[in-house]
């Protein structure tokens, strides 16, 4: 009696997790309302297309590398999915994902040369590719014409620099309510700056921090100095917590560095005029980051081929389209980037988001980098807000940074 | 005869907690053991875990930063109890005369305790707000400067400690109000009777009477302070220059942000073996307190 009650209860515990039945293909992707809009009227397309290829969706709108970890561990990690280049290499390095170049070199339509060629560096990895890219992702400077108009300053120009770029806010500055230049915590906003003086925060081998160097300590002074020097960037002091693309939207802020990503939202709300240009050169050029996002297969997908279906379809020329269409992303490929598709629709000078990507390079992230991100977003600010000097404020976390890139060396 | 029936009440007993015995098995004692394994791993949820024998042990001695965590908990911990246990005993002692709307007043200290703790942090997020917040407009009446409550590494700290203060403060004046109320009012008249002032009669009648109630708070504090996760998680994420980062939070950090599960599940057993050695200095405390109980009786 107490012997066949046991063997119930596991057959009940035991039937949780019993292996699926269905042989539909797990598919993974991050995003808001709206792009699940997108995405399923194309899934829907690709499913009549493919009725032998049954696609079950698993949006996870946060916390998404996190979710999709959890899954890996509980084996049950979806057969494709989205991913971006900052997360790729910590799954890349573990074999979870299959590499994608003799699907891509055997396929008779997909082909390497359909897309930008940092969108495909972006997300290989020890020169394996892991992802077919859907976008990619650069920073620009957006900037409010009418503040420009209202002060007669020349609104920016392809070869201007960081100089030109100060006088001009410099001129858009009224005290205490309008600001010349945004001024974030957040690396991938002030990267660009260390960037286009030819420095960074790692060594390309990711062997030490290089945040002391005196080359990084100047350019590191030059963004400091837009609030500190200038006064023409907003203080956390005059604007609290509030963000940059928020500012600009309130017409109090003449120019931001910015993603595509905000396109959507200021093609809504408004009014003014406002365009975007390249972000100023600094020493040693106009350099910003090269991101991407796009689609991978799990290592222990059990039917690549009908995985690879479902990506072809997605990285087609008219799903990338359809993705372009809302203002959202620059697509990996030329040939919707030089199309309406991606031109239709302000900003008008929508084609310096591709002008700028032959000079463009993707962030480096060692797998420590969630921690060495930390580091930075939650240190420097001692530094921005001016508790602290630079130069003191960076050595802890110099000191932190080569201890994390020595950890990642050893695992 | 008797034994036939306490067979049929031992199979009853079984049958009724074997539920809950699944339950801890599972949910309990497996992942206990499992964590107590994966610290002694390399893993990031990706593949399979990689055995390093004690190096994440070895690794956390030799970071600066984890004696820093270590110590920052420790000052966290200690500014909590004592701030904690003081008010508690302070609101108990006013709670414990015959004031007009007790009930109410009670009622209202414990008020935080039912509160959620996400909405609590919010609410104080905006007192704590530097330009907006309740706080420096207060202070502001009497000429004081604003202060980056939350963003400045001197007061980051301190204002987490109030904030966790202000949401358990009910619950600990309810345990001392128990206490107060099983201090037979006999005692306290004799002191009066035989000259002690109200300090006196404080100090060496209820205070003593009240001591295995003070142990029990001060113990019960210290694990609820050590295990804090919530307060930072939400409203500084460790910051502002990792000084409220303190070993839960850092525990979490290192688990399911940085996704260093093994150095995470060495973290947890840290603060096991700091918690072990807590309550085992409670065990010898108690039985002190326990000696001094019987000779007041």
């Amino acid at each position: 009696m107490l012997r066949k009650g046991f063997v119930a209860l596991c057959a009940l515990l035991l039937a949780g997790c019993a292996p699926r039945t269905s042989d539909a293909l797990s598919f993974s992707t991050w995003g808001s309302i709206d792009e699940i809009d997108t995405l399923k009227p194309l899934l829907a397309e690709f499913q009549r297309a493919n009725p032998d290829v049954p696609v079950k969706l698993v949006h996870i709108p946060d916390e998404y590398p996190h979710k999709v970890r959890l899954m890996a561990a509980s084996h049950t990690m979806p057969d494709v999915l989205f991913m971006e280049n900052q997360t790729l290499p910590g799954f890349a390095r573990r074999g979870v994902l299959r590499d994608l170049r003799p699907m891509l070199a055997h396929d008779p339509d997909l082909k390497a040369s359909d897309f930008y060629g940092p969108c495909l560096q972006a997300l290989s990895y020890r020169g394996a590719l892991y992802a077919i890219p859907r976008d990619l992702s650069n920073l620009v400077i957006f900037y409010n014409k009418r503040l420009f108009d209202e002060a007669h300053v020349p609104y920016p120009t392809a070869a201007w620099t960081y100089e030109d770029m100060v006088a001009r806010a410099q001129r858009l500055t009224k005290g205490d309510t309008q600001w010349g230049i945004g001024f974030a915590p957040f690396p991938i906003y002030w990267l660009p700056y260390l960037w286009s003086d030819g420095v960074d925060v790692m060594d390309p081998g990711l062997n030490r921090c290089t945040l002391q160097d005196p080359a990084t300590v100047a350019s590191l002074h030059r963004y400091l100095d837009l609030r500190a020097r200038y006064h023409i960037a907003p203080t956390e002091a005059q604007v609290g917590n509030v963000r940059m693309a928020q500012l600009f939207a309130q017409g109090k802020l003449a120019m931001m560095v910015g993603g595509r990503w905000v396109v959507p939202g200021f093609r809504k709300k408004i009014q003014f005029p406002w365009d975007v240009a390249p972000f100023p050169r600094g020493k040693t050029g106009s350099v910003v980051d090269a991101d991407a996002s796009g689609w991978a297969i799990s290592a222990n997908c059990r039917q690549p081929e009908k995985a690879w279906r479902l990506i072809k379809f997605l990285a087609s020329k008219k799903s990338i389209s359809a993705f372009t269409q809302s203002g959202l992303i620059v697509p990996s490929r030329p040939d919707v980037a030089n199309s309406p598709a991606f031109f239709s629709g302000p900003p008008a000078s929508s084609r310096v988001f591709l002008d700028v990507i032959p000079a463009s390079r993707p962030t480096l992230t060692p797998p420590s980098y969630d921690e060495i991100e930390y580091e930075l977003i939650d240190g420097l600010p001692a530094a921005w807000n001016g508790d602290q000097n630079l130069e003191d404020t960076l050595k802890p976390i110099s000191r932190r940074i080569d201890a994390l890139l020595q950890e990642d060396k050893r695992s | 005869m008797i034994a036939p029936l306490r067979d049929q009440e031992g199979r009853w007993a079984f049958w009724l907690l074997l539920p809950a015995l699944f339950g801890i098995g599972f949910f309990t004692v497996i992942p206990t053991l499992g964590s107590f394994l994966l610290s002694f791993t390399s893993w990031d949820l990706l593949g399979a875990p990689q055995w390093v024998g004690g190096a994440n042990y070895q690794d956390l001695a030799q970071d600066p930063l984890f004696w820093r965590v270590l110590a920052q908990t420790g000052s966290f911990v200690l500014m909590y109890v004592a701030l904690d246990a003081a008010i508690a005993l302070a609101l108990a002692l006013a709670l414990n005369q015959k004031i007009r709307a007790v009930g109410l007043l009670r009622t209202a200290y414990f008020m935080p305790v039912v509160c959620s703790m996400v909405a609590g942090a919010i609410l104080w997020s905006w007192i704590y707000d530097p330009r907006y917040g309740l706080l420096n407009a207060v202070l502001a009446a009497w000429h004081v400067a604003p202060v980056r409550w939350l963003t400045d590494s001197h007061w980051a700290m301190p204002a987490l400690v109030l904030v966790s203060v202000w949401k358990n403060l009910g619950y600990d004046m309810l345990l001392f109000l128990a206490g107060l109320q099983a201090v037979p009012s006999q005692q306290i008249e004799a002191a009066s009777l035989d000259g002690a002032n109200a300090w006196q009669r404080f100090r060496h009648v209820t205070l003593p009477l009240i001591a295995p109630t003070l142990v029990m708070v001060g113990i019960m504090a210290t694990i609820r302070a050590f295990q804090t996760f919530d307060t930072v998680f939400l409203m500084t994420e460790g910051g502002p220059h990792r000084s409220t980062t303190i070993i839960g939070y850092w525990l979490f950090q290192n688990a399911f942000t940085y996704f260093k599960l093994g150095k995470a599940a060495a973290l947890a057993y840290v603060l096991f073996a700091i918690l072990v050695a807590l309550s085992a200095l409670q065990w010898v405390l108690r039985r002190r307190v326990g000696h001094h109980e019987e000779v007041a009786a």
